[in-house]
């Protein structure tokens, strides 16, 4: 993500070596790139001026540190204001503790082991609906698998209808298309993304107003469900974070699976051991997210003057942690480099570290295991038709196009 | 890693501190639940087997918000 940082560089910084995030033929092969800088230091530079660190105890420290606080991902893009800039700012993310703390008790009710276990008939059932066509067809496209399953896995976890799901996909990207730079010097871009904002934000009202006189078994009646003496979250709070769950739980989750896919069918030998043992799934999840993680990096914001391995960092000036870095460090993974699902190192990074650590992960795992697990199981033979070409400068990464042919099993 | 000569495990949670990322109990299930209203750690054995050790290090090393510790000792 291109972030302005604002103010003039440290001197400092001008030892340290430089990732040129800005330039598409470094987005290529985002590792080798991120390595050469890594190896030489534990923190470097991009070429937009944003400090970062690459290596794995540097990344979790100042993920776990409470001298970080979230960086603010709107003001980074230019916008200081707005409905857009209103959102977030009501939202989890943009909150240290203890008002974080107390807005994470009240959501993660919807998040816990337990409830992803209920919620694991659906997403099976919403896998073999996806796969079922594609296995007739000989083939898969990321349209097909990637992008329907998430926004169906959420419909069903909030209980919206089928019919309303493919509404909420063009709602979200647009909505998604506020934390582009690009987006906030475009008047036109930033109204497409209020509108889009605002009539998610209509539907969440409308479902929150429906929960409450007809409680169901999803997401927004746990969140609307009042107990006794207990705090609750206000209707302001509720509608904010339905959005939040919509749009956080997206781009997200559609990378993370075209990504399980094209792994599955570039490690013929790391699918056969799932296929063998659908137990693995567990562990194959694990291993994708750290070795394609699906999320580049993310910001934090030194609450004052202070120092990470020897760099002067300034107080509120964003800092990078390189999450996809972090996760090929072979200081922490042994031979790191390789696509192995039976390694015993369980230290995760994709899903980010500290108290801000993925609020729907559990959720996640459990989609992607289902994903995993239906593709290896249901299938005798997965491949690449093409080369993948990742997208360049995507924050969330992915692909524009995939597409895997597939034998039945 | 062998295991120590230590006989006794002794989980600590913070529940303060604890963000109810419920990545204690993916790594030592036997050891570790979430509440349902909040998500936040329930210790099910405080004092684990010798057994569990590598279960209960890899929760603790999972722990998002380093809400865990494990003392292991001989007395």
């Amino acid at each position: 993500m291109n972030v302005d940082s604002g103010a003039a560089p440290i001197p400092a910084h001008a030892d340290l070596p430089v990732v040129p995030l800005g330039d598409a033929a470094a987005w290529v092969d985002i590792h080798e790139t991120l390595a050469v800088a890594r190896e030489s230091s534990p923190i470097a530079i991009t070429d937009a001026g944003l400090p970062v660190a690459l290596r794995y105890a540097e990344v979790d420290s100042i993920l776990k540190s409470d001298e970080f606080e979230f960086g603010d991902l709107i003001k980074a893009v230019g916008q200081t204001e707005g409905r857009f800039y209103d959102w977030w700012h009501e939202t989890i993310s943009a909150f240290n503790p203890p008002a974080h703390t107390r807005l994470r008790r009240l959501l993660v009710a919807a998040f816990t082991a337990k409830r992803v276990r209920e919620l694991r008939p659906t997403i099976r059932g919403v896998v073999e609906e996806a796969l079922e066509p594609c296995l007739e067809r000989g083939y898969m496209d990321i349209e097909d698998f990637a992008h329907v399953l998430p926004m169906r896995i959420m419909g069903g976890v909030l209980g919206v209808p089928r019919e309303d799901v493919s509404v909420f996909e063009e709602l979200t990207t647009d909505l998604a298309s506020g934390f582009n730079v690009a987006t906030s010097k475009d008047p036109a871009a930033v109204d497409r993304v209020n509108a889009a904002l605002k009539e998610l934000q209509e539907y969440a009202a409308e479902m929150v107003r429906d929960r409450r006189k007809h409680p169901k078994d999803d997401l927004v009646s746990t969140w609307v469900e009042e107990r006794d003496g207990a705090d609750r979250l206000s209707d302001s709070e509720l509608v904010a974070h339905i959005v939040f769950m919509i749009f956080a739980g997206h781009d997200t989750t559609k990378g993370a699976i075209q990504i399980a896919s094209m792994l599955l069918a570039k490690y013929p030998e790391q699918t056969a051991l799932v296929r063998a043992d659908p137990e693995l799934s567990v562990a194959a999840v694990d291993e994708v997210m750290r070795f394609e993680s699906p999320v580049v990096m993310t910001t934090r914001q030194p609450l004052h003057d202070l120092e990470v391995a020897g760099v002067p960092l300034a107080k509120g000036r964003p800092v990078g942690v390189v999450l996809v870095s972090a996760a090929r460090d072979p200081r922490d993974f042994p031979n790191a480099d390789a696509f192995d699902i039976r390694r015993t190192e369980r230290r995760a990074i994709g899903f980010g570290s500290g108290i801000h650590f993925c609020l729907g992960a559990t959720l996640a795992k459990a989609e992607l295991q289902e994903a995993v697990r239906g593709l290896a199981t249901r299938t005798s033979s997965i491949e690449l038709t093409h080369e993948p070409v990742w997208y360049p400068f995507r924050t969330l990464r992915g692909f524009e196009e995939l597409r895997l042919s597939l034998k039945p099993a | 890693m062998p295991v120590t000569e230590a006989q006794h495990l002794q989980v600590h949670a913070d529940r303060e501190r604890c963000v109810g990322a419920g990545q204690c109990l993916l790594a030592a299930p036997e050891i570790f639940d979430q509440a349902d209203e909040d998500g936040v750690v329930v210790v099910l054995q405080p004092n684990p087997p010798i057994e569990a050790v590598a279960q209960v290090r890899a929760a603790v090393e999972a722990c998002p918000a380093r809400a865990l510790a494990l003392t292991e000792g001989d007395s």
